[in-house]
């Protein structure tokens, strides 16, 4: 702006020193060709004065000739006034004969003025020549030289008188020629005057209106772009093309509410990346809490299987005792009674009684003590079908559809396939006594990361939320015949192979229970696969 | 167009235009001379001068000097030419003139008949302040100094009251017998200047002239061809050149300022410069006794001169 401000400003001040320096070089001639036209009129007063000082040297020179006067001061005088008057023009034109100014305006002006020395030298020699005469003729007494002198300096004096009045007219006419000249001049300056400052006007309005134009076109942009970044919109800029200082704010501008942009995003995105953190954080909180909960949980559930495994050795191997003495003397009692005998049914009712309470004996002993465990290369799925084979052709299973997804290509895996299908055995039949009304069962075996996935599903009625917190614990049943220790021992075959079981409920939907197991093939751990959505229980 | 460059070429263009100015048509034409008016004075002391020469050349010579006396003594000297020897007479005694630069045999005549006084003269280059009387001729006349050969020729003489002019000739012809002088000679022509006597010489008008020494070789040395076509016959003894002489009824302190301020010209640049106009160097001093030489002149040929007539023009 300030390079456009400078650039209007000499532009302006150029064209008016242009004008103002026609118009002073106009006036500057004019000046000189008034003054020209001044010292013309000067000379012609001169000359005036010349020719009257001659008529009056003539007239003096008749009055003393005829007697009239002895006074010669005012003959004397005349002739002085006219040698310092001729001497002044001489000096004058002298002047100019070789004035290169005059030259430029007048082209035959030294042609002139020589012609006019020579006039003048011709006058200087008559005029020396006549006071020779004048001055002779005052003095003699030599009447006939008297007359002779007389007449030769009046012819003189009339002689020098028409060359006067010839170069007064030279005179008269050169000024009138500077006069046309320098009138012609003024009208011509006028015409450069007028015209010097309309333009100077007209330039400096339309250079007032561009640089105005060029001041408030970008400012106002500039405001625009301003008040949109103002307002959050970073993505526009301020579209100025000019390389002044306002071009250059604007581009600073943009610099800036670019770099206002790019901060703001990386505020964003850092917000958002705390924001994924946090979520991550809570989740693996979550995560975290929940394993410390299911440890916790295991814990005590190991604690009190513990506890009871203990409690049932013990129980177990005191009651073995008393219970197969009853069932001895049972069994002997019937066998010596007849079988119309009236207690002989009573003894068979204490019979069976004796034998569900050394079963459950035997149970609670096979869970304080656990079977030997024999791990061998294992297929699953072969399993799955081989205790499927045990149960489907019970009638509870006509109205249960059963279906297999099983994965062909499951891992084998190292682990004891009579304890694995025990396990599978219980799950499958908690389903089907979940399905009284029938539904589907469903078995699904898939690969995962570190080894296999096994789900039981079945559509029953489902599990309570009281009751899945209990599923696992020993003794814990829902059922009139149940020992409660069924998925007790299956979560801890499940443990013992290294694996996880985990079940999910809901009423409407029925109940799925997943087994994960390590599969020896893989290296590691089996670690802990997600169980998505479903509660890990134990 | 960057604004650099358009200043340079704006920068530029103001330079030559400038330069265009200053050296087209502004030359201004020679200055007119307004001279200052002269200051009136109160008292006016008119001094006459004789045509002894061109009178206009007198009053260019004068006129240095009476403007030089103007300013220092403040009263307004006024130069008066007066178109004959004879006429001075008329107005040292109407009192027309205060003082004169008296020819010699003026001086003697009218110091008989009036009271002046002489106060001082010019002294030329060389401290020349006498002139001689000479007697000329063009050499192709073949005249020489004996006067005899001058007999029934014409002569130019300037005025009967001049040293030079007249007393000289005649007293020099009647030295050497000769004492009907207008006889002598076929005409006489009283010139009235003695640069118009040594011009009617050379024009061959007459054959012989009488004049000042002074005036012939000034005339001389400013015409070449005059100077190669002359020659002197007789030279008289010295006597004291043209002196200012005043009316002694003049009161004496003007006397005296006069005096003392032509005795002083010298030293001043004004009076210098009065001084180169009169072609002196300085003033002296002009007493009474220097003009005896000249008396006794008159009195050889027998010139009363208490009673000698002052023979004005016409």
């Amino acid at each position: 702006m300030k390079k456009r401000l400078i650039s209007g400003l000499g532009l302006v001040l150029f064209i008016f020193t242009i004008g103002a320096m026609v118009v002073i070089k106009n006036l500057n001639t004019i000046v000189v060709n008034q003054n020209l036209i001044n010292e013309q009129d000067i000379i012609i007063g001169k000359y005036n004065e010349m020719l009257f000082q001659m008529k009056g040297a003539q007239a003096e020179l008749f009055r003393h000739q005829a007697g009239y006067t002895r006074n010669i001061e005012d003959l004397v005088n005349y002739i002085g006034m006219f040698d310092e008057n001729m001497g002044f023009l001489s000096r004058q034109y002298a002047g100019h004969i070789h004035d290169v100014a005059c030259m430029q305006c007048h082209t035959k002006i030294e042609e002139r003025l020589t012609s006019l020395k020579g006039i003048f030298t011709e006058i200087n020699t008559m005029i020396k020549d006549y006071k020779e005469d004048v001055s002779i003729m005052i003095t003699t007494d030599d009447e006939n030289q008297m007359r002779f002198l007389e007449s030769a300096a009046t012819q003189k004096g009339n002689t020098i008188s028409g060359h006067l009045e010839k170069i007064r007219h030279a005179a008269d006419k050169m000024r009138g020629e500077i006069k046309g000249k320098r009138n012609a001049l003024i009208n011509r300056s006028q015409i450069v005057i007028f015209s010097t400052i309309f333009l100077t006007i007209v330039f400096s309005l339309i250079i007032f209106i561009v640089l105005i134009r060029g001041i408030t076109g970008p400012v106002n942009s500039l405001i625009k772009g301003i008040q949109r970044i103002a307002s959050g919109d970073f993505s526009q800029k301020v579209e100025l093309q000019t390389k002044d200082e306002i071009g250059f704010m604007a581009e600073t501008f943009n610099g800036m509410a670019e770099r206002l942009s790019t901060m703001i995003d990386e505020k964003d995105r850092l917000l958002r990346t705390l924001q994924d953190f946090n979520l991550e954080l809570e989740k693996r909180v979550k995560e975290a809490t929940d394993k410390l909960r299911l440890t916790q949980e295991n814990m005590a559930r190991a604690e009190t299987l513990a506890a009871v495994g203990t409690l049932a050795a013990g129980i177990s191997h005191e009651i073995s005792t008393p219970l197969n003495t009853i069932t001895g003397f049972v069994q002997l009692t019937l066998s010596s009674l007849d079988d119309t005998s009236a207690i002989k049914g009573d003894l068979r009712v204490i019979e069976q009684e004796a034998l569900r309470c050394r079963k459950i004996v035997q149970g609670l002993l096979n869970f304080a003590r656990p079977q030997k465990h024999e791990e061998k290369l294992t297929e699953i799925n072969g399993i799955i079908n081989e205790t499927l084979s045990l149960i489907e052709y019970q009638p509870s299973m006509r109205k249960i559809n059963i279906k297999r997804d099983l994965n062909e290509k499951l891992r084998p895996l190292d682990a004891d396939p009579l304890q694995i299908k025990q396990v599978f055995l219980n799950l499958i039949l908690n389903a089907i006594q979940a399905m009284q009304d029938g539904g589907e069962l469903r078995i699904v075996t898939d690969n995962t990361g570190s080894g296999i996935m096994i789900e039981v599903s079945d559509t029953g009625t489902g599990i309570s939320e009281g009751d899945m917190q209990k599923i696992f614990q020993p003794f814990y049943t829902t059922k009139k015949d149940g020992t409660g220790l069924g998925l007790s021992i299956s979560y801890g075959i499940i443990k013992e192979h290294g694996g996880d079981i985990y079940a999910r409920t809901s009423s409407d939907k029925g109940t799925v229970f997943r087994v994960l197991l390590p599969s020896l093939h893989n290296a590691g751990d089996p670690g802990t696969p997600s169980p998505d959505s479903l509660d890990k229980r134990g | 167009m960057p604004a650099f460059k358009v200043i340079t070429i704006a920068a530029q263009t103001t330079l030559s235009l400038m330069t265009m100015l200053l050296f087209s048509c502004s030359e201004k034409p020679a200055d007119i001379i307004n001279p200052e008016p002269k200051k009136i004075k109160e008292r006016t002391l008119t001094i006459a001068i004789l045509p002894e020469q061109n009178v206009f050349e007198q009053k260019k010579k004068y006129k240095p000097l009476a403007e030089y006396l103007s300013n220092a003594l403040d009263v307004n000297v006024k130069i008066k030419l007066l178109d004959s020897y004879g006429s001075i007479y008329d107005e040292i005694r109407n009192r027309t003139i205060d003082g004169a630069f008296f020819g010699s045999f003026n001086y003697v005549l009218i110091k008989e008949r009036a009271d002046i006084e002489p106060l001082a003269r010019p002294v030329e280059t060389g401290d020349i302040s006498v002139y001689k009387g000479i007697i000329f001729t063009r050499k192709d006349r073949k005249i020489t100094g004996n006067v005899d050969s001058w007999k029934g020729r014409k002569i130019a003489l300037v005025h009967e009251v001049t040293t030079a002019g007249y007393v000289f000739p005649r007293w020099y012809l009647k030295k050497y017998g000769i004492n009907d002088f207008e006889r002598h000679f076929s005409k006489i022509v009283f010139t009235g200047s003695h640069d118009a006597a040594i011009l009617s010489v050379f024009k061959g008008q007459t054959d012989l002239g009488a004049a000042k020494d002074l005036i012939f070789r000034k005339l001389l040395s400013e015409n070449p061809a005059i100077k190669n076509e002359m020659i002197i016959l007789a030279e008289s003894t010295a006597v004291p050149s043209n002196s200012l002489c005043v009316r002694s009824s003049l009161d004496r302190e003007t006397k005296e300022a006069l005096k003392n301020t032509l005795l002083s010209l010298h030293e001043t640049k004004g009076g210098s410069m009065a001084l180169q106009a009169l072609n002196a160097v300085r003033f002296k001093e002009t007493k009474d006794s220097e003009f005896d030489t000249l008396r006794e002149m008159a009195i050889d040929l027998g010139i009363d001169i208490k009673t000698y007539p002052f023979r004005s023009r016409r």
